[in-house]
């Protein structure tokens, strides 16, 4: 293998995927960054109200690089893009049309290949930042369905005798699944589901210090059940790799969980 | 990302199918009206008939009307959701990220074909014309230029031999004639 022979074929390459197209007010710099759409990045400079602009020529903004668009994303999407924007030095504008244009100045020529390569760089972090998913399509149905599930049952079953997403007077934020009010008892009820041991963990400990601060309750003599509803049908169900924390929740539960597979164990109960 | 289209992997000989073979356009005129969701577009489409196959197939053309950068696709919804064939007049360079091409020949710059390669790999390209520097310029700035040129890269033309135009049905709105951004607007500091 000659070294240089590689060397040579790899600097040739790089040098050879960077092309130009000069339009009548600027140079597009079409760069050797791809994003993963499979798209390289482009660079405009123009000199205009005497300065050198560099620009994304608002490119990111209109979606010319072809990424999803997540709406759910947008904080998160915008944080990466302050991030870069720090990182690379970019600045933005909107032109008189609300098109968001991506830039940086420089004082002379010889800042000009520094600057493409920042510009460069920052487009792509922002594009692949648009193409990740962010929210976790399987948790949030799985989730979503096993507390209209769960609801639906006790709904069906205590009608208005509970309350669903509720909460003790003297602490408002604290929010139980359910809360049943039977012969001037109260029962307070809790979900736990996960699609891995990781969410599934999240809600035991969810449910550990909200049942803690229940018993800081000044209606904590009129509770007569604090409880989970496990969802031990759901991938996240391990109990044994999750038997200390399943321990904890029974130091502050007035029994055992019940699984969601046995609920009619929750009808004895209440 | 979702790149290969699996799709048209499994059905590679109907689409190319699609393409190669003759198509009619029915519409005369392809009329440009504005985008209902993006206002910034304005958009037109005709339907194509298809020498063998009897599925739907549209043939759309889309505008900016801040850069006059055009595109025109050819969809077949029974086949896939994407547009099968595409032109776009500008735009960012595309990668064919294969592993027998390369590298300094990866990009493909504007204006170019958007096909699909047997494995549902999306694939850009020039063809002759678009090679020539001039030839390519002047179709970046004539979408009728453009028309045809798509129109005798994929068979397809009128009944009577020619192709089809496309208008501007909101003529009010001025069509920038150069391809650019008036970066004299913009205050940048």
């Amino acid at each position: 293998m000659n070294n240089q022979d590689i060397i040579d074929r790899i600097k040739a390459s790089f040098c050879n995927l960077t092309n130009f197209k000069v339009r009548q007010n600027a140079i597009e710099v079409i760069t050797a960054y791809s994003t993963i759409t499979s798209k390289f990045v482009s660079v405009f400079i123009t000199f205009t109200n005497n300065k050198i602009v560099l620009t994304d020529s608002g490119w990111i903004d209109q979606n010319y690089y072809e990424t999803p668009l997540y709406d759910e994303s947008e904080f998160i999407i915008n944080r990466m893009i302050s991030s870069y924007k720090a990182s690379f030095n970019v600045k933005s504008i909107l032109d008189k049309e609300g098109v968001e244009f991506y830039y940086k100045t420089c004082e002379n020529i010889d800042q000009i290949p520094s600057a493409v390569f920042d510009l460069a760089s920052f487009i792509v972090g922002v594009v692949n930042s648009f193409c990740i998913q962010y929210k976790d399509e399987k948790e949030e149905k799985e989730r979503e369905t096993f507390r209209k599930d769960a609801n639906d049952y006790l709904k069906a079953n205590y009608t208005d005798k509970v309350k669903l997403r509720s909460a003790l007077d003297d602490f408002q934020s604290i929010k139980f699944n359910a809360i049943i009010n039977k012969n001037s008892n109260l029962y307070l009820l809790t979900y736990v589901t996960g699609s891995n041991q990781i969410y599934f963990e999240n809600d035991l400990r969810k449910s550990i210090v909200n049942f803690e601060i229940a018993s800081k309750s000044k209606y904590r003599d009129i509770i007569k059940e604090k409880v989970t509803i496990i969802n031990d049908k759901s991938d996240g169900y391990m109990p044994e790799r999750s038997s200390f924390i399943f321990e904890l929740l029974r130091e502050k539960t007035s029994r055992e969980p019940l699984k969601w597979s046995e609920k009619e164990r929750i009808l004895e109960l209440i | 990302m979702h790149k290969i289209n699996k799709e048209i992997k499994d059905q590679f000989d109907f689409f190319t199918e699609l393409v190669k073979l003759e198509k009619i356009v029915l519409s005369k005129s392809i009329q440009l009206v504005p985008k209902k969701n993006n206002a910034r577009w304005l958009t037109g489409q005709s339907v194509i008939q298809h020498k063998t196959i009897s599925e739907d197939i549209l043939l759309i053309v889309e505008r900016s009307k801040r850069d006059s950068k055009y595109g025109i696709k050819l969809r077949c919804p029974s086949l896939t959701n994407e547009p099968f064939f595409r032109f776009d007049s500008d735009g960012p360079a595309h990668r064919n990220d294969f592993p027998n091409i390369p590298l300094d020949e990866q990009s493909v710059t504007t204006p170019h074909f958007n096909s699909y390669e047997e494995d549902g790999k999306p694939i850009a390209y020039k063809n002759d014309i678009l090679k020539k520097e001039s030839e390519a310029k002047a179709i970046e700035e004539d979408i009728n230029f453009g028309i045809s040129l798509f129109c005798m890269e994929t068979s397809t033309k009128l009944a009577t031999g020619d192709f089809p135009s496309v208008i501007d049905k909101a003529p009010e709105i001025e069509f920038c004639a150069t391809q650019n951004i008036n970066f004299d607007n913009i205050s940048f500091e």
